[in-house]
C-alpha cells in the first residue's frame, strides 16, 4: 500500500444551477519520501487537489488515504488536528503573519506541533540565521518564502505541500527555494508535493504528474532527478 | 450614468447587509438618545403650554379679601387697555361626603382656567358641580357644602383638571382651617349667591383673572414671558395694592413643574452629547472599513474607464442613505420613547391631560446635521484617498500595516516572562493604532455613561432616607402669628397637654433669597428659641450652639463659602449680610440656621412664628388633627407631605436614568460588535493562515478576541474614571434645584459597570467566535493571479 492513495476523487462546485467540475476523478499513489511535482495550466484543478490533500477543503466524492487514514471521512475537528500535526503548507504569496518576526512566525507553527524541530536550527537550514528578528515586510520575497518553508518544516510534518512556491519570485530566487525543497526531500526524507505551471521544474522531481481539466493525463517517475542547478528555464 | 450608480449602490448594500444594518442601528441609537433626552424638558413644557392655551390659563390672578369692584377694573383699564378679564368667586369652605370632611375651595370661573372634564358630564343644573380628578369616589355623589353657616348639597357631575392646579398634591392653604386644602369644587356662580347675599351691589366678586391677548411671548417658560408679566404686575399693583396677586410663577404647582422639568434637563444634558460622539466615532470607523474593504469595486470601476467620481458618489449615497434611515428611526424612537416615559412618571405629581409628542425640528436638524456631516466627511475623505490610487493598485489588497517592536519589548525582564501568544497579542494591539484609539474611546464612552447613570441613581436614591430619617427628626410644623417669647411659651404649654408630643420647639422662620449666578434662590432662615433643643430636632454635622450660624451644603458649595465667610441675604427688598460659622449636610431645601441673639441683631426681629413638633409615636398622627382646634395655630405642615412629593419627583428622574443606562448598555454591545467585526474582516487572511497551520477554532478565536477583551478592559478602566468625573460634574452643576445630590460613587457602581461591560464584551466575543469559525481558508487565501 502506498503512503498516499487517492481513488476516484471528485470535487464539484455548485454555483446556482451551474456545476463546475474542479476534479473529475483523480486516481493517484504517492510513496513516502517522494518529491512530487504536479504540473498544469491554471484551472487544471491542481490547487484544488492540493487543498484537499492538505485538509483545507473537502472532496465531493472518492477516497484519499494518507498513512492508512481516509481523510475524506474526517470531520472538521479531525481535519484541524491533521493539518496541525501532519501537514506543512507553503503558498505562492507566503502568508506570513505581518506583525511578528521571522523567528516568531516559525515559533507560531511550533506552538501547536507535536514533535517540532528547533526553530533556530530550521531557520539556519534555510539560511536565515541573520534575519531572526526582522519583520516580514523587512525581508525580500525569496527570504519571506524561506521563512514560509521554515514555518512548514518546523512542525516536522508527514507531508509538505507547496502551491506555486516560486510563482512570485525571479529566476535565481526561485531556484534557491527549489534547492532548499529538494535538499529537504533528499536529506530529511520528507514527502513533498509541489504544484507549478512551469514544466522546466519537472526535471528535479521523483514523481511527475500532469493535470488538465480536473484529470491526470500523464504520470511518470524520474530515475535520476536532476540537481536544480542544472535546470534552466 | 445614474443607472450604473444605483445598480452599484444596491449591489453594495446587498453585499454588506449586516454592515449597513449596524450602521443604521448605531445611527438610530445615537440620534434617538440625542433628540429624546435633550427634548424631555422642552416637551414637558410644550405639553403644559398647550394645556394652558387650550384651557385659557390666566396670566395673573387677583384675589381680594374684599370685593373686586367695577371702579377698580375701570381704573386698571385706564392704565392698561390691553387686558381681557373675568370676575369670579372663590371661597374657602368645608365639605363632607359620607362623614369624611374635606377642606375645600369652591370657585366659579368659566372663561379662564377652564376646568378640563376628565370624566362625567357637563354642569347643567344649578346644583351641579365638578371636583378635581383624583376624587373618583365622589363622582355622581351628592356632597354637602358648608357655605357661610348654611349647608347646601351639590351633585358632582364631573371630574376635572385645571391649569390652576397643575400639581396633584399641592392645593394651597385654607383661610378657615390650619390644614391644607384637599378638594377643589367648581360650581355655577348662582350656587354661591347665598354667600354674597348681604354684600352691597353691584359687584359680588372677590377674584379676577387677567389675560393679555398680545403677549411678547406666549410661552410661559421663557424669560421673555416672565419679564412681560413682571411689568404687568407692577401696573396692576397700582390699582389692587392691598390684594393678593399671583402670576403663573407664583402658582406653586406651575413653579414646581418648571423646576422639575429644568432639573431633568440639567441631568440629561451631557449624556446624549457623549452618546452621540461615541456613535459618530463608530459610524465613521465602520464606513472607513467598508470603503477600504471595497477596493476591488473601485478598481474595477475605474479600470473600466469610468471616472472616480462614480465610486465616490456610490459611497456618498451609501453613507447618506444609512444615515437618513438611521436618523429617521432615531427621531421616532427618541421622541416617542423618552419624553413620554418621563412625562408618564411625572404624572403622579402633575395632572397634564392628553400629553402629546411634539417633534422638535431644531433638535432633529441638529442631530441630522451633525451625523450627516461627520459620516459624509469621513466617507468623502476616505474615498478620495482610496480612489486616488491607480486601478492596478486598487485591485490588489491593501498592504497590511508593517510589524513593529512595541515599547514593552524594551522592558526585557517583563517581555521575557510573557507567553509566546501573549506577546503576539500585545504586539497586535499596538499595531493598529487607530483601532486601538477608537476602541478605547468608544468603550470608555459607553462605560463612562453607564457609570454616570448608575451614579445618578445612587445620588438620588438615598436622599429621602438621609434627609427625613438621618437629619430631620420632627414630623410637622405648626405656624402661628409672630408673637413674643412669653406668648409662644404659653402656646407651647397649652399644646403640650396633648398626648404623643415629645418635643415642641419655638422658632422664627422667614423666607429670603440669595443670589447665585444672578439668579434668586430661595432660602429659609430659621432661628430657634433654644440652640440645645434644635439639635434634637435636626442633626447637624457639628452641634448647634448659642453662637452658631450654619448654612446648608448646597448654598455653601454654590457660593464657595467657608466658615467665617459672609452670606448676603435679601428679605423684603432689604439686604442682610451675615457671617456664617459652619456648614451642615442637607439634601432638600436651602436653610440658614441662626442663633437667636444674632438673628435679633441682624433682622431686628425678636419674635417666634413656628413650632417644630416631634412626636413620640410617629405613626399616630391624630395629635396633628387635634392641633387644628387651637385658635392660635394658623396652619400645619405634615412633613410626610413634603417627603412624598420629593420622593415622587426623584423617582421620576430615575425613570429617565434607567432609559439612559439601558441605552448605554445597548451601545456597549453594538460598538463592541462593530469594532470586533471590523477587526476580523481586516485580518481574515491572517486568521485563515492560522487555521491552515492547524490552530483550532478556540485558538484562532483567542488569538484575536483576547485583543478585544484587553482593549475593553483598557477602555473600561479609563471609562470608570471618566464616568466618575462626569457624574460629579453633572451632579455639582445642577442649578435649577433645591436638592443637594450626593456626589460620591459607591464602590458597587464600579463593580456593576465593570461586570456589565465585560459581560457584554464576552457576549459579543461568543457571537464573533461563530464568525471566525466561518472563515473559509481556501476563499480567504486565494492567491491573486
Amino acid at each position: 500500500m502506498s503512503y498516499i492513495e487517492i481513488k476516484d476523487l471528485k470535487k464539484i462546485y455548485e454555483m446556482g444551477s451551474i456545476k463546475i467540475k474542479a476534479l473529475n476523478g483523480i486516481n493517484l499513489n504517492i510513496n513516502k519520501g517522494e518529491l512530487v511535482i504536479i504540473v498544469g495550466q491554471s484551472g487544471a484543478g491542481k490547487t484544488t487537489l492540493l487543498n484537499i490533500i492538505g485538509g483545507m477543503d473537502s472532496a465531493s466524492s472518492g477516497c484519499l488515504t494518507i498513512d492508512k487514514q481516509d481523510i475524506t471521512k474526517f470531520n472538521n475537528k479531525k481535519l484541524t488536528k491533521y493539518r496541525r500535526h501532519d501537514i506543512g503548507f507553503v503558498f505562492q504569496f507566503y502568508n506570513l503573519i505581518p506583525n511578528i518576526t521571522t523567528l516568531e512566525n516559525v515559533e507560531m507553527a511550533k506552538e501547536v506541533a507535536l514533535d517540532p524541530f528547533n526553530a533556530r536550527k530550521i531557520l539556519k537550514l534555510v539560511g536565515l540565521e541573520d534575519r531572526l528578528n526582522n519583520f516580514p515586510a523587512q525581508l525580500s520575497g525569496g527570504q519571506q518564502q524561506r521563512v514560509a518553508i521554515a514555518r512548514a518544516l518546523v512542525k516536522n510534518p508527514k507531508l509538505m505541500l507547496c502551491d506555486e512556491p516560486t510563482g512570485a519570485l525571479d529566476f535565481e530566487t526561485g531556484k534557491n527555494i527549489l534547492k532548499i525543497l529538494q535538499a529537504m526531500s533528499r536529506n530529511l526524507g520528507m514527502s513533498i508535493i509541489i504544484i507549478t505551471h512551469n514544466h522546466a521544474i519537472e526535471a528535479i522531481g521523483d514523481h511527475i504528474i500532469h493535470m488538465k481539466d480536473g484529470l491526470i493525463y500523464n504520470e511518470y517517475y524520474n530515475e535520476n532527478p536532476q540537481n536544480i542547478d542544472e535546470v534552466e528555464w | 450614468m445614474l443607472k450604473i450608480i444605483f445598480k452599484l449602490l444596491f449591489s453594495k448594500i446587498n453585499n454588506t447587509k449586516s454592515q449597513f444594518f449596524s450602521l443604521v442601528m448605531i445611527c438610530a441609537i445615537g440620534v434617538a438618545m440625542y433628540v429624546g433626552v435633550l427634548d424631555v424638558s422642552k416637551m414637558m413644557q410644550q405639553n403644559a403650554q398647550a394645556y394652558f392655551d387650550k384651557q385659557k390659563a390666566s396670566d395673573i390672578e387677583v384675589l381680594t379679601p374684599f370685593l373686586i369692584t367695577d371702579q377698580k377694573i375701570d381704573d386698571l383699564i385706564k392704565l392698561d387697555n390691553s387686558i381681557n378679564y373675568e370676575k369670579y368667586r372663590i371661597l374657602d369652605v368645608k365639605a363632607d361626603y359620607d362623614s369624611h370632611e374635606y377642606i375645600a375651595k369652591i370657585q366659579t370661573n368659566l372663561h379662564y382656567n377652564i376646568p378640563y372634564l376628565v370624566k362625567g358630564k357637563q354642569i347643567r343644573e344649578d346644583n351641579d358641580c365638578y371636583v378635581d380628578a383624583n376624587n373618583d369616589n365622589l363622582l355622581n355623589k351628592k356632597i354637602k357644602i358648608n357655605l357661610n353657616g348654611t349647608t347646601k348639597q351639590c351633585l358632582v357631575v364631573g371630574l376635572v383638571d385645571s391649569p390652576q392646579y397643575l400639581s396633584i398634591k399641592y392645593r394651597g392653604y385654607s383661610s378657615i382651617s390650619p390644614s391644607k386644602i384637599n378638594l377643589i369644587i367648581y360650581s355655577q356662580e348662582s350656587y354661591t349667591d347665598d354667600y354674597f347675599k348681604n354684600m352691597p351691589l353691584p359687584s359680588k366678586y372677590n377674584a379676577l383673572s387677567i389675560s393679555y391677548p398680545n403677549k411678547t411671548s406666549n410661552n410661559t417658560f421663557t424669560n421673555n414671558y416672565q419679564d412681560f408679566v413682571d411689568k404687568k404686575l407692577k401696573i396692576i399693583k397700582k390699582v389692587f395694592n392691598e390684594d393678593y396677586l399671583t402670576s403663573r410663577f407664583d402658582n406653586k404647582s406651575i413653579d414646581a413643574f418648571y423646576i422639575d422639568s429644568e432639573r431633568i434637563k440639567e441631568i440629561g444634558a451631557i449624556f446624549p452629547i457623549i452618546f452621540f460622539l461615541v456613535t459618530a466615532l463608530v459610524c465613521s470607523s465602520a464606513m472607513t472599513r467598508n470603503i477600504q474593504d471595497d477596493r476591488m469595486l473601485m478598481g474595477t470601476i475605474s479600470s473600466m474607464g469610468y471616472s472616480n467620481i462614480i465610486s465616490i458618489f456610490v459611497y456618498f449615497l451609501y453613507a447618506f442613505l444609512s444615515t437618513i434611515i438611521g436618523s429617521i428611526m432615531g427621531f421616532f424612537i427618541g421622541f416617542h420613547l423618552i419624553p413620554p416615559t418621563v412625562m408618564k412618571s411625572y404624572s403622579i405629581l402633575y395632572s397634564l391631560p392628553n400629553t402629546k409628542v411634539y417633534y422638535d425640528f431644531d433638535i432633529s436638524l441638529q442631530a441630522l446635521g451633525i451625523t450627516l456631516t461627520l459620516i459624509i466627511i469621513t466617507t468623502l475623505v476616505i474615498s478620495f484617498k482610496e480612489t486616488h490610487q491607480k486601478p492596478a493598485q486598487l485591485l490588489r489588497p491593501k498592504t497590511p500595516i508593517q510589524g513593529k517592536k512595541i515599547l514593552i519589548e524594551k522592558i526585557n525582564f517583563l517581555w521575557k516572562r510573557l507567553k509566546f501568544l501573549s506577546k503576539v497579542n500585545l504586539r497586535n494591539i499596538f499595531r493598529y493604532k487607530k483601532r486601538l484609539l477608537m476602541s478605547i474611546l468608544a468603550i470608555m464612552g459607553c462605560s463612562g455613561l453607564l457609570m454616570t447613570g448608575l451614579g445618578i441613581l445612587s445620588s438620588v436614591e438615598p436622599i429621602i432616607d438621609k434627609q427625613f430619617s438621618d437629619i430631620y427628626h420632627y414630623q410637622a410644623l405648626a405656624y402661628t402669628d409672630s408673637v413674643s417669647k412669653t406668648t409662644i411659651n404659653d402656646y407651647i404649654k397649652d399644646v403640650k397637654k396633648l398626648k404623643n408630643l415629645e418635643q415642641v420647639l419655638a422658632t422664627y422662620r422667614l423666607n429670603g433669597t440669595i443670589n447665585i449666578n444672578n439668579k434668586a434662590n430661595d432660602i429659609t432662615i430659621i432661628s430657634p428659641e433654644s440652640a440645645q433643643q434644635l439639635n434634637k430636632i435636626i442633626t447637624f454635622n457639628k452641634s448647634f450652639t448659642d453662637n452658631s450660624v450654619i448654612v446648608t451644603r448646597k448654598i455653601a458649595d454654590k457660593l464657595h463659602l467657608k466658615s467665617n465667610d459672609n452670606l448676603r441675604i435679601t428679605y423684603q427688598d432689604e439686604d442682610y449680610v451675615i457671617k456664617i460659622t459652619g456648614i451642615t449636610d442637607n439634601y432638600v431645601g436651602n436653610y440658614l440656621y441662626i442663633n437667636h441673639n444674632q438673628f435679633t441683631k441682624s433682622f431686628k426681629i425678636n419674635k417666634y412664628n413656628t413650632l417644630y413638633l416631634k412626636l413620640s409615636n410617629t405613626k399616630d398622627k391624630d395629635v396633628l388633627k387635634k392641633l387644628e382646634d387651637y385658635s392660635f395655630i394658623k396652619a400645619i405642615d405634615d412633613d410626610s407631605f413634603l417627603q412624598d412629593i420629593v420622593a415622587k419627583s426623584l423617582a421620576s428622574i430615575n425613570n429617565l436614568v434607567y432609559i439612559m443606562i439601558a441605552f448605554a448598555g445597548f451601545l456597549v454591545i453594538i460598538v463592541s460588535f462593530s469594532l470586533t467585526s471590523i477587526n476580523i474582516i481586516e485580518r481574515k487572511r491572517e486568521l485563515a493562515t492560522l487555521k491552515v497551520l492547524g490552530f483550532n477554532n478556540l485558538e484562532v478565536s483567542n488569538y484575536v478576541l483576547k485583543e478585544n477583551l484587553i482593549l475593553s478592559i483598557l477602555g473600561l478602566s479609563i471609562g470608570l474614571v471618566f464616568g466618575t468625573y462626569l457624574h460629579h460634574y453633572i451632579m455639582s452643576h445642577i442649578e435649577a434645584n433645591d436638592i443637594y445630590f450626593i456626589q460620591e460613587q459607591p464602590l458597587i457602581n464600579y463593580i456593576i459597570a465593570f461586570v456589565i461591560t465585560i459581560i457584554f464584551t464576552l457576549i459579543v466575543n461568543i457571537i464573533m467566535k461563530s464568525q471566525i469559525k466561518k472563515i473559509d481558508m481556501v476563499e480567504s487565501l486565494k492567491s491573486i493571479e
